[in-house]
């Protein structure tokens, strides 16, 4: 049911949460899982989609871009979805998401950046 | 005691606060509960008709605020559960200064506050957003601008402004092309936002994006941001509120922070004691709030489906009426002793409804024809129609096409009952219509046109019938005598970029609030002499709906009404007393 959108998402995510804490799992996992649910919670589906171009460009071409740059992009990636702006694909500026807290900007970033090489 | 600058401002990054920058104030040995102070400037002059914020850490309301007077004193009302050594939060609002710093000391039985302020041509931290409107392209543009988009948020709103300065920084010399692809893709994201809001429902998902990026009035509002929006939009000066200030040294704002993710749309002060009833669009739930300890709590509405309660009326005996922003259910809350009724408002076909507003008359209450019917508008159907509230029996009247105006999509909005609780008027947002219909003969009466983008929405009617009507799009207000069918004026709001989204009419003080969507203050009007003046918000960003005034106080209770999820802006539930004494 999408109409408690909110509480839905945040329901979702607290129980993933608690999911870590009961089910030992590879940190990897865990952060795919989270960084995937961010990425509703955020609605970043308005722009990006895994392996098509909407506004903004698909998230597989985005970690094919920087597979050789991880670490420095983590950081960087999580900056730009936070502030926006633009350059990197073509004349159109990302919009500004001042709403996502840090924490879940780095949580996205290193989830896109983890997306397997090909799909 | 001492003062701490507790939250500059980060250029460029939106403060996660929406006041001005705050100074913090810890106060070690007062036992004081009244608050007074001083505005002045950098050089000691006084600052006249500043708003002074206090965010206490007692309880009762988030903020409380008071203006300046001519000297650049103010008074806060009485701080009720103060305690020695409590600390609060000091900001200021003032078209064209900044705070820059504040200091206290203990007075007698008070506290007195010297709050220093600092004129600036900038008025970026200070002015609403539609000082960004002002001499922008014609008004004929800009009203049907903000027609399509300030109906959802205000705009410029700060996110759109640092996506201008972010389309400034793109390299490139044909500017006009790079800022009306970023535009165009600007305008493909809020379709979507827009298409998901409204989309909402049991079984709805997000929205396919190749389907909904190119709907609506894309191409006209492209053009108008790529036109109007060239440059980084960091700075913007000369603006005034462009009447004068309807405030007093009383004069009091009390704004009550509603967490998210509560959407709440309108407030109403009901029960005993008065209890705060705000309307949570984005759930079921109706937030009750405490005025005197700000303690929240929830109610749901009993019903499978989501509701969504969106419009708020109070009932003659001080019950509570809400209208669905989601599904075809009316309900009714006896806020005393918690018992609902609900009503599914289907049409007799089966199909659903829109309920909108419920009929209600001069003192802004629900009203009943005189066989105890409620009227409705429908804005899903272009029809209006009543409830019986005995039988739960509803029927439906399909609003007459007008003129060469769309028969879809009219939007059939406000609705008022006249005082002989035999005609209701209502407005059709979308076309710029106003009409009546007779609930005795069941036919729908005279009607008149405005403009396709004036936008006619929540309509008020005075004790002599004399209809008021806000024009969302042009900024105008409309004045109507229902009884000689006469247009006794159209007057030009203050601002006219100001979307002002509802009227109410004082059935005491005899003017009428309108609150405004893009300009964060309620404009009075009065009708004798034709003049508006000023009562602002303390903050930018105050998406104001509609405003109801308390009939044993005369204090007005409205709310800043910032759309699930994607707008940023306060949700908060306000108690004003506008400080002019006119209810002892």
């Amino acid at each position: 049911m999408k109409f408690l959108i909110c509480t839905l998402h945040i329901a979702i995510f607290a129980s993933l949460l608690l999911a870590t804490v009961l089910a030992p799992s590879p940190l990897f996992a865990q952060e795919a899982s989270e960084g995937a649910s961010l990425v509703m919670e955020h609605r970043c589906y308005a722009c990006h989609d895994m392996d098509k171009a909407l506004i903004g460009p698909p998230y597989l071409a985005i970690a094919a871009r920087h597979a050789g740059q991880k670490d420095v992009m983590e950081k960087v990636l999580a900056t730009k979805i936070i502030l926006g702006g633009g350059g990197n694909w073509g004349m159109v500026p990302m919009v500004p998401n001042e709403h996502v807290p840090e924490q879940d900007a780095l949580v996205i970033a290193r989830w896109i950046l983890g997306l397997p090489p090909s799909r | 005691m001492n003062s701490v600058i507790k939250n500059a401002m980060t250029p460029g990054k939106a403060s996660r606060a929406s006041l001005l920058p705050l100074i913090l104030l810890t106060c070690m040995g007062a036992q004081a509960a009244t608050f007074t102070g001083t505005v002045v400037d950098i050089n000691g002059n006084p600052v006249v008709g500043a708003m002074v914020t206090l965010e206490p850490s007692w309880p009762g309301p988030t903020y409380v605020t008071a203006f300046s007077d001519p000297d650049g004193r103010f008074s806060l009302p009485d701080q009720v559960n103060y305690r020695r050594g409590s600390e609060f939060q000091v900001a200021i609002r003032a078209l064209g200064y900044e705070l820059v710093d504040s200091s206290m000391e203990e007075a007698g039985d008070g506290v007195s506050l010297t709050v220093i302020a600092r004129a600036t041509d900038n008025q970026v931290a200070s002015a609403p957003a539609s000082a960004w409107l002002q001499n922008k392209a014609n008004h004929d543009t800009t009203s049907t601008f903000v027609l399509d988009c300030v109906g959802c948020h205000q705009v410029p709103s700060p996110e759109f402004r640092h996506y201008a300065a972010a389309i400034a920084d793109i390299p490139g010399t044909d500017r006009d092309a790079i800022r009306h692809a970023s535009y165009d893709a600007l305008v493909k994201y809020m379709n979507f936002l827009s298409a998901e809001e409204f989309g909402r429902g049991p079984e709805a998902g997000p929205p396919d994006a190749s389907r909904v990026y190119e709907v609506g009035d894309g191409p006209r509002v492209i053009d108008y941001l790529s036109a109007n929006f060239t440059d980084r939009m960091d700075s913007v000066s000369g603006y005034d509120w462009g009447a004068p200030l309807a405030v007093t040294p009383q004069t009091a704002i009390m704004e009550y922070e509603v967490p998210r993710p509560n959407a709440i749309r309108e407030v109403l002060l009901l029960g005993e004691p008065k209890q705060l009833w705000a309307a949570d669009v984005a759930s079921n739930a109706i937030v009750k709030i405490d005025p005197e300890s700000g303690y929240t709590s929830s109610l749901e509405v009993p019903s499978d489906t989501p509701v969504g309660p969106h419009s708020l009326h109070r009932g003659p005996d001080g019950s509570l009426w809400v209208a669905p922003f989601i599904t075809s259910v009316v309900g009714h809350l006896d806020v005393n002793d918690g018992t609902w009724d609900t009503w599914r408002m289907q049409t007799v076909n089966g199909t659903p409804t829109g309920i909108h507003d419920l009929s209600f008359g001069a003192d802004h209450t629900l009203l009943t024809d005189n066989d105890g019917l409620v009227w409705f508008s429908d804005i899903v159907n272009n029809a209006v129609g009543y409830l019986d509230p005995d039988t739960g029996a509803i029927d439906h009247y399909m609003a007459p096409p007008v003129l060469d105006r769309a028969t879809t999509g009219t939007a059939l909005y406000g609705l008022v009952m006249t005082s002989d609780r035999e005609e209701i008027w209502f407005s059709q947002l979308n076309i710029g219509s106003i009409g009546s219909f007779n609930v005795v003969t069941r036919e729908f009466g005279l009607s008149f046109q405005l403009p396709l983008n004036s936008g006619p929405r929540r309509l008020s009617i005075s004790d002599d019938d004399i209809l008021y009507v806000p024009l969302y799009g042009t900024g105008q207000l409309v004045e109507y005598d229902t009884k000689t069918n006469t247009q006794i004026g159209i007057y030009d709001m203050p601002d006219m970029a100001s979307a002002p989204y509802a009227v109410t009419w004082d059935p005491v003080r005899k003017v009428v609030w309108i609150p405004t969507s893009n300009t964060d203050v309620i404009y009075r009007f009065d009708p004798a002499d034709k003049s508006f003046s000023v009562l602002p918000m303390p903050r930018t960003g105050a998406f104001l709906r509609m405003v109801d005034i308390d009939p044993d106080t005369g204090n007005l209770v409205t709310s800043y009404a910032n759309i699930v999820g994607h707008v940023h802006g306060p949700r908060m539930a306000l108690i004003i007393d506008p400080g002019d004494g006119a209810y002892r």
